[in-house]
């Protein structure tokens, strides 16, 4: 695989949340607006670069049998070092994404580029994939956020367009809104991947 | 370089070391942020207290005390008592726990409340904060035992749309708040 391809390939054809499906914990969790949707997916793009480059560099150290645990130790150590940074630095963000932070650490993502990725090249090639799928996550999170922000709050990034007591379909920063927005962008990323796929088809 | 063979001594080994790293650097990380951490909370008690409090000259912090269980702040202005703020908390919450700080004038008015930390739902239960609904805490007068309620349970407080357990939890925690003000200017009287 090409090195443009590993970066690339987070984006869209292997998208983690609208094409593999994984860590939909905190896509559903914190979506409810794109503010926490971007702040949420910078996080988890900061940990996976950080996992994927020491996994990749030590994965010949670690004995099969315990890489796992091992994995898991990297990971635990890199989100509580950004729990704490962001806790410092970031405190009114840090309130909001409250107990989805330390929860980065169970995120599917994650476990699954060091398991599937980083234990099988080079740390080079592994930053390339922890950067692209980590903005591809952080690109679904934000584009998850504004769908819900602007159908249930009428605003994006926090700037309202609508007057102060304006009727918002609340149900889309609810949790059910959730389900249903990721039903709808998942239902068309995938109309755009089939048409791309066979354009002679649509003939 | 070949694999680590999945031995005893070496799985061992291997997990200890990277335990041993990982606790150093959280322990640096730590070390490095705590100060931080700390500021930013001592900051935002600050920022509440000096919202719903008058001009006071007094250490609010270090004259802190604990009134049926709620954290006090008399303020003071040249030696008189101007004021004091109760962190009131309630369990009635959407999720989780409400903390409001509430501010009280000596001769029974509420000064101004603010929801300091609270886990309800972005957009509905977060809007207590707004002023269309905080606002209709300000200058309240209120008599020694009066509990606020939302007008659907009798009380004179409209709810947030779509968020009156929000809405009741706050009056709770601000109803406890002024209790304990309450009996706290009762004694020093």
């Amino acid at each position: 695989m090409s090195l443009a391809k590993t970066f690339t390939k987070g984006f869209i054809r292997e998208n983690p949340v609208f094409v593999l499906l994984l860590g939909m914990c905190p896509t559903l969790g914190v979506t409810n607006s794109a503010v926490n949707g971007l702040a949420m997916g910078l996080a988890t793009t900061s940990v996976l670069l950080g996992s994927n480059m020491v996994i990749a560099a030590i994965k010949n150290l670690i004995p099969d049998k315990v890489r796992i645990p091992a994995y898991i130790l990297v990971i635990a150590s890199f989100v509580t070092i950004i729990d704490l940074m962001m806790s410092a630095q970031l405190p009114s963000l840090h309130e909001q994404l409250g107990l989805f932070i330390p929860l980065i650490v169970v995120n599917c993502i994650i476990l699954g580029r060091a398991e599937a990725f980083a234990s099988k090249h080079g740390v080079f090639e592994s930053l390339l994939d922890g950067l692209g799928m980590g903005l591809g996550f952080a690109m679904a999170l934000t584009m998850l956020g504004s769908v819900r922000e602007i159908l249930g709050n009428g605003s994006l990034f926090g700037f309202s367009f609508v007057g102060e007591n304006a009727t918002t379909m609340l149900l889309f920063i609810m949790p059910p809104g959730a389900f249903i927005a990721l039903g709808l962008i998942i239902a068309s990323v995938n109309a755009v991947k089939a048409r791309s796929a066979r354009p002679a088809a649509q003939e | 370089m070949k694999q680590l063979q999945s031995s005893f001594v070496n799985m061992l080994l291997v997990l200890s070391v990277i335990s041993l790293i990982s606790a150093g650097l959280l322990a640096a990380t730590f070390e490095y942020t705590k100060d931080d951490i700390a500021a930013n909370q001592l900051a935002k008690q600050m920022a509440a207290l000096d919202a719903v409090l008058p001009q006071y000259d007094n250490d609010l912090l270090a004259d802190e005390i604990r009134v049926d269980g709620f954290s006090l702040f008399p303020a003071y202005q040249g030696g008189e008592l101007v004021g004091a703020a109760v962190l009131g908390i309630t369990e009635q919450a959407f999720s989780g726990e409400m903390q409001v700080m509430a501010g009280f004038s000596p001769d029974g008015t509420l000064i101004n409340s603010i929801a300091v930390r609270h886990a309800e739902t972005p957009g509905l239960g977060s809007k207590v904060n707004d002023d269309g609904f905080a606002g209709q805490f300000r200058s309240l007068i209120l008599e020694p035992g009066q509990v606020l309620e939302v007008s659907k349970d009798g009380g004179a407080i409209d709810a947030v749309t779509a968020a009156t357990i929000s809405s009741r939890a706050y009056c709770d925690a601000v109803s406890l708040a002024w209790k304990s003000a309450a009996s706290f200017f009762g004694g020093a009287q």
